[in-house]
């Protein structure tokens, strides 16, 4: 089964290219330009008796080259094989030569392929049509040959439709000067909740088994298509991509079904006699209330791809709770159940967790890191700086001055925190790590050799093992090093590569009150 | 007293049929009844209109309509004259679609009813009501002659109700609708056989498109079996798609058949094999587009002329020329180059470079290398190693051996032209970005060559025609190019063709049926084009023709607004009509900057919002990490005063950030939000981005989504 969605436009468009015959469309899909990719070859792929066409994507074809080659051997209906050196189309017999070498052999290519593909038809051969995905992204990457690709038909002087499939308006990626050819264009519009549940259901059936009783068992259908309503009006305000929805549903069907699934696997022996069949309403209203606030979790992570749909959905597996809810029958007590909804595991790899591994003194300069970036130089002093009589200087904090400031021209200064970390040399942020293992470090040694106060945490920070940790950092983009390497003239420069959750977090370890050291905060 | 328009008779005149049966009333009740006569189409353009129009206005008569004076139109206010009707009993008048059928008497009344409407009357019902005779006063009007050009006499008229969100079409052939005495139409199912009484038609029918004002009324029509839903047997317009309704036209081919007794009955197969076979001939037209006849004036004639008399003495007498054609883009100086060198006696070698393509002279000249290998056979400038290496190939001999010549042989190549067999014409496509590269070496080349030949010589003739869009291509010659090139510059321009474009859209909308003898095709051809020619000479369209015209002169711009509204073409939007045309201007002309904004989501919204009040704050440039925080701010201050209406929340709904984070890609790849600065070691939450998109449009996309939260967002502050 295919996976349907637009079909008006699509039929549209397939009138457009078989009787139109128009040279350049622009389709612009701002909501899932994916699905509409697809559609429009299965489309295509119906109409092979009288167009020949090729999908390409414009981030696979990242240099003309592969863009060439991979027009060709697609309307050449041409498969390079490992076995055969991978070779791309040769060409007719009587006329070889490179044919991605520069547009020209290109365009020479497309002749050379439809006078073979007349000679094959005795007469007119099929269309050509080519299908460009994400076809944005040729701006930045082809720029050169996208006003030339758009005259493509006028060029070559055959018969040929080029087909842009682009998440943005044409305008937003038309070559200056009007060069370019303009498109007939399309927009589509963002799909409705009754194809958005049909594309669902059509992937549902993709996913059937007949023989095996799992989650996309076929009687479970009409329970899938209640499931996808729901999930529907849950994410709409999030995203509207079907395929993101089915994402998420990849990661939320199969717990939420599971309860059946137990259930009928409970009551094995009389599976003979009564087949396997879709939930009662009841039960399915009752799993609704048991895992609807799930639904928004998997949101949360699947969306922005936290986890995969499969990890999330082994981490989320329902316990024995959602059977006992779902079906009254197997409560022991007669008694409600205790919990009414389903737990969810918030992330599976917390991000957080793996710098706990870190050594003490990495944390350390991690913290100082994030402070010398965050801050700016000039407030060191107020913040570490110590006076004779060891006692830290106290922050102040410039509140409110009462003259008033002349307006300057210059746009309003971004805060730091909202332009991330900014570039700080090795010896500021080594200053910094001093004054935090001095305030902050609570192991003392009783060292008469050390005299002087912070004598001792300036020879701690010396040590080559700081050094050696900086350089791990690095390697592992805790710590970005943004002055090059062969650099001998002043110290090198640094940027902090960790967030701030995990700076707060590593703080909070090390029992620093991270709030009061940053400038902004 | 003319009839007074209400709320509730002008609502219930939409569900009123065109195709009206009267008949005496079994019972005082207002009844509908469903016809269960076989389908046929059954379409009023004028309800439709009164559907789309806040305030419709009766259709001005156009000369087009008829051709010979029309019936005076009853005026309101006027005394008329009514036939004495039983008012108990219940009237049944059948009115169909019919020319040169004898009207019968007791049809008055609802013909007056169907002209009304078909005028773009709303309160087609509430002139039933004012028809009616009332309770004890029989009626004495008498009928109405109709208003020649009006459309209420199609076979195909529409019987929509409009709900608020639903439409429903009832289509019979023809429909039936049985009125009660207050004059509300109820649809019948089947419909009760009336006693019809025939009336003849005091004027004489006329030959010409004046059917509207004639009606026919037959028993055995009103015998038909119903007809089903149109809207449900065939699938509506794409949802894509907003355009007027279907309406139909009366066809002189229907009267005819009419007339003969034998009218067509339209069943919305019918309907939809004809459209789609219209549909696929329009389209086949446009992919081959009228030829535009310009006259003997023109700019483009004279250059072609020019060109041509430059040509044949580059053939015929082998002369070196060289000329440039200057013309505005989609001003036709490709097509006067083609036309001429296919008017050629002798076909000669054509080069043909482009500017976009070659982008170097390498390029160019292994450009030229290859169209001369394929046009002549022969591999030019060979040099020893590839003449071994092809040997060692072992090629046929009799097939042509491409062999790129070295790049240190390439400019030679040039001078070898004009020893060529025949002529040679070199047409250089945006001459102008050839001039900016180094040295300008291909056209010094060229042109040099091509002065260097001289009449009567035994070399043969080589042209040079560039072609460019820029005004002072010229100057932009180097002075030894500029010194070599002949100074001949031909204009090509668009002719004033404005008018000439009615004919293109003709010709598109109405291409000639050269298949095999279709009867239903050809009533619907003669019905389809009489709607078209009514199209062409509304205003409105050729305002629309105008302003395409003052936008952009280039025919294809038309071209593709045509096409568009072809593709909104369907069983139930059979014409094609103004609203049609406005919209497909919009969408194919003068479109939205962010036509998307109204599809964005929830989130999406929230963060253009959110960048508006960070532009608001002094910062148009925003990062994502800033946009975040405005939004948290937002939604914190929303939950400290939790308000609920209806169990719900009316607050700002929260969002976690990586769903926001992933809408704000989207943004990003959709262009809303443009980089503003490096993105290069940048962490993607801290680059700077900068909203393309006006405020006034996310106000407009947020009402559209009917965000109260988010626009009270917007508002504040």
């Amino acid at each position: 089964m295919t996976r349907v969605i637009h079909q008006e436009i699509l039929q549209d468009i397939s009138l457009l290219l078989t009787y139109a015959k128009l040279p350049f469309i622009f389709i612009c899909d701002p909501i899932s330009p994916r699905c509409t990719a697809q559609a429009l070859s299965a489309t295509l792929s119906t109409l092979s008796a009288d167009i020949r066409f090729v999908s390409i994507n414009a981030i696979e074809c990242f240099t003309a080259k592969v863009l060439y080659d991979s027009v060709l051997n697609g309307l050449a209906q041409w498969v390079p094989m490992w076995e055969a050196g991978c070779a791309n189309w040769p060409g007719t017999e009587d006329f070889q030569k490179k044919y991605s070498e520069s547009f020209d052999a290109f365009v020479h290519g497309l002749r050379a392929l439809k006078n073979a593909n007349d000679k094959a038809n005795d007469g007119e051969g099929k269309r050509m049509v080519i299908v460009v995905e994400q076809a944005e992204r040729l701006s930045s990457s082809l720029e050169d040959i996208l006003v030339p690709l758009t005259r493509l038909a006028e060029i070559a002087r055959i018969d040929l439709s080029l087909v842009f499939v682009s998440a943005t308006g044409w305008t937003d990626i038309q070559p200056s000067l009007g060069a370019a050819q303009d498109p007939f264009l399309i927009d589509i519009p963002a799909p409705s909740k009754d194809s958005t549940v049909e594309y669902m259901m059509n992937v549902f059936a993709e996913c059937q088994q007949q023989e095996q009783l799992n989650a996309y068992h076929p009687a479970l259908m009409p329970t899938y298509q209640q499931f996808a309503v729901i999930l529907y009006d849950i994410c709409t305000h999030f995203t509207k991509d079907p395929d993101e929805l089915v994402y998420i549903s990849a990661g939320r069907w199969p717990g939420f079904i599971q309860p059946v699934l137990d259930e009928y696997n409970k009551r094995a022996g009389d599976a003979q006699r009564h087949p396997f069949a879709a939930p009662p309403p009841e039960t399915f209203m009752r799993l609704v209330s048991f895992f609807k606030d799930s639904f928004g979790a998997a949101l949360e992570h699947l969306y922005p791809r936290l986890t995969d749909s499969e990890a999330w959905a082994e981490a989320n597996q329902p316990n024995e709770d959602a059977l006992v809810h779902a079906f009254p029958a197997y409560r022991t007590d007669g008694s409600p159940t205790r919990r009414k909804t389903a737990v969810t595991v918030s992330d599976p790899a917390a991000s957080n967790d793996r710098y706990r591994e870190l050594p003490r003194m990495s944390k350390f300069v991690l913290v100082a890191a994030y402070i010398a970036s965050m801050n700016p130089a000039k407030s060191d002093l107020r913040m570490f700086g110590r006076g004779l009589d060891e006692k830290k200087r106290k922050r102040k904090r410039v509140v409110g001055n009462t003259k008033t400031k002349k307006q300057s021209d210059k746009p309003t200064k971004i805060p730091q925190r909202f332009l991330g970390p900014a570039v700080f040399p090795m010896d500021r942020m080594l200053a910094i790590l001093g004054a935090l293992l001095e305030d902050n470090d609570d192991i003392t040694f009783q060292d008469e050799d050390f005299t002087i106060p912070g004598e001792r945490t300036d020879m701690e920070v010396g040590r080559v093992a700081v050094y050696t940790t900086m350089t791990n950092l690095t390697s592992a983009q805790l710590l970005q090093q943004t002055s090059s390497a062969d650099k001998i003239d002043g110290p090198p420069t640094f940027k902090c590569g960790i967030s701030h959750e995990v700076a707060y977090r590593l703080a909070k370890d090390l029992k620093i009150v991270l709030k009061d050291l940053l400038w902004e905060a | 007293m003319p009839p007074k328009r209400t709320a509730a008779t002008t609502t219930a005149s939409r569900s009123t049929r065109n195709t009206i049966t009267r008949t005496a009333p079994a019972s005082p009740a207002k009844k509908k009844t469903i016809p269960t006569k076989p389908p046929s189409v059954d379409l009023d353009e004028s309800e439709d209109e009164v559907l789309h129009k806040p305030f419709p206005t009766p259709r001005k008569r156009r000369s087009s309509d008829c051709t010979e004076p029309a019936p005076k139109r009853q005026r309101r206010g006027e005394p008329q004259e009514t036939q004495p009707e039983p008012s108990s009993a219940r009237r049944v008048t059948k009115i169909a679609v019919a020319r040169g059928r004898k009207i019968p008497e007791d049809q008055g009344e609802a013909t007056y009813i169907k002209k009304r409407s078909t005028r773009g009357i709303p309160t087609k019902t509430a002139e039933l009501k004012e028809d009616k005779p009332k309770r004890g006063r029989p009626s004495t009007r008498k009928p109405e002659p109709k208003k020649a050009g009006s459309e209420s006499d199609d076979p195909l008229q529409s019987n929509a109700t409009y709900g608020t969100t639903t439409r429903k079409r009832v289509h019979s052939s023809p429909p039936l609708i049985e009125l009660d005495e207050e004059g509300d139409s109820e649809l019948t199912s089947p419909p009760p056989k009336p006693p019809i009484k025939k009336r003849t038609r005091k004027q004489a029918p006329s030959p010409i498109p004046e059917s509207d004002n004639e009606v026919f009324t037959s028993e055995a029509e009103a015998e038909r079996p119903p007809q089903p839903n149109l809207q449900e047997l065939s699938p509506g317009p794409s949802s894509y798609l907003s355009s007027p309704p279907l309406t139909r036209a009366p066809s002189p081919a229907v009267r005819t058949n009419s007339a003969g007794g034998s009218q067509f009955n339209w069943t919305p197969p019918e309907l939809k094999r004809c459209l789609d076979l219209q549909k696929h001939l329009s389209l086949q037209t446009l992919a081959r587009p009228p030829h535009i006849a310009l006259p003997d004036n023109a700019p483009n004639t004279t250059t072609a002329c020019q060109l041509t008399a430059l040509l044949q003495g580059t053939i015929e007498r082998c002369e070196g020329n060289s000329c440039i054609l200057l013309g505005s883009r989609a001003s036709g100086k490709t097509s006067v180059v083609d036309s001429c060198l296919e008017s050629c006696t002798v076909k000669p070698i054509i080069i043909r470079l482009s500017g976009y393509i070659q982008q170097t002279d390498r390029q160019a000249m292994r450009e030229i290398s290859a169209q001369l290998c394929e046009q002549t056979g022969t591999t030019f400038l060979q040099d020893d190693e590839a003449q071994e290496a092809n040997d060692e190939q072992e090629t046929d001999p009799a097939a042509p051996i491409f062999v790129e010549p070295l790049t240190s042989q390439l400019p030679s190549l040039i001078s070898v032209i004009p020893t060529l067999a025949r002529p040679t014409v070199v047409v250089i496509d945006a001459f102008d970005l050839f001039t900016l590269h180094a040295r300008q070496a291909l056209l010094y080349c060229l042109l040099d060559t091509a002065q260097s030949i001289r009449a009567g010589s035994s070399k043969s003739g080589m042209a040079v025609i560039g072609l460019t869009s820029r005004i002072d291509t010229i100057s932009l010659l180097e002075k030894r190019v500029k010194s070599r090139f002949s100074g001949r510059v031909f204009r090509t321009e668009h002719s004033d063709i404005a008018t000439q474009w009615t004919d293109v859209t003709r010709a598109v909308l109405c291409p000639s049926w050269d298949g095999p003898d279709d009867e239903g095709f050809q009533h619907w051809s003669e019905m389809w084009n009489e709607r078209v020619e009514k199209f062409i000479e509304d205003r409105s369209t050729r305002d629309a023709i105008l302003e395409t015209y003052a936008i952009s002169k280039d025919v294809k711009v038309w071209m593709r607004i045509l096409t568009s509204i072809l593709l909104r073409l369907d069983v139930s939007h059979a014409w094609p009509t103004v609203a049609m045309l406005k919209v497909s201007a919009e969408a194919q002309r003068t479109r939205e900057i962010r036509p998307s904004l109204n599809q964005l989501t929830y989130a999406s919204l929230a963060l253009l919002v959110a960048s508006k009040h960070a532009a608001k704050s002094g910062y148009p440039v925003v990062t994502f990490e800033m946009l975040h925080e405005y939004f948290r701010e937002q939604v914190r201050a929303s939950a400290a005063a939790p308000v609920q209406l209806g169990g719900a929340g009316i607050g700002i709904r929260n969002c976690s950030r990586g769903v926001l984070a992933s809408e704000f890609e989207n943004l990003v790849s959709a262009r809303i939000f443009a980089p503003a600065g490096s993105t290069v070691g940048t962490p993607k939450e801290f680059v700077k981005y900068r909203c393309t998109v006006d405020p006034g449009d996310v106000k407009y996309a947020i009402m559209a989504a009917n965000n109260v939260p988010l626009k009270k967002w917007f508002d504040k502050g």
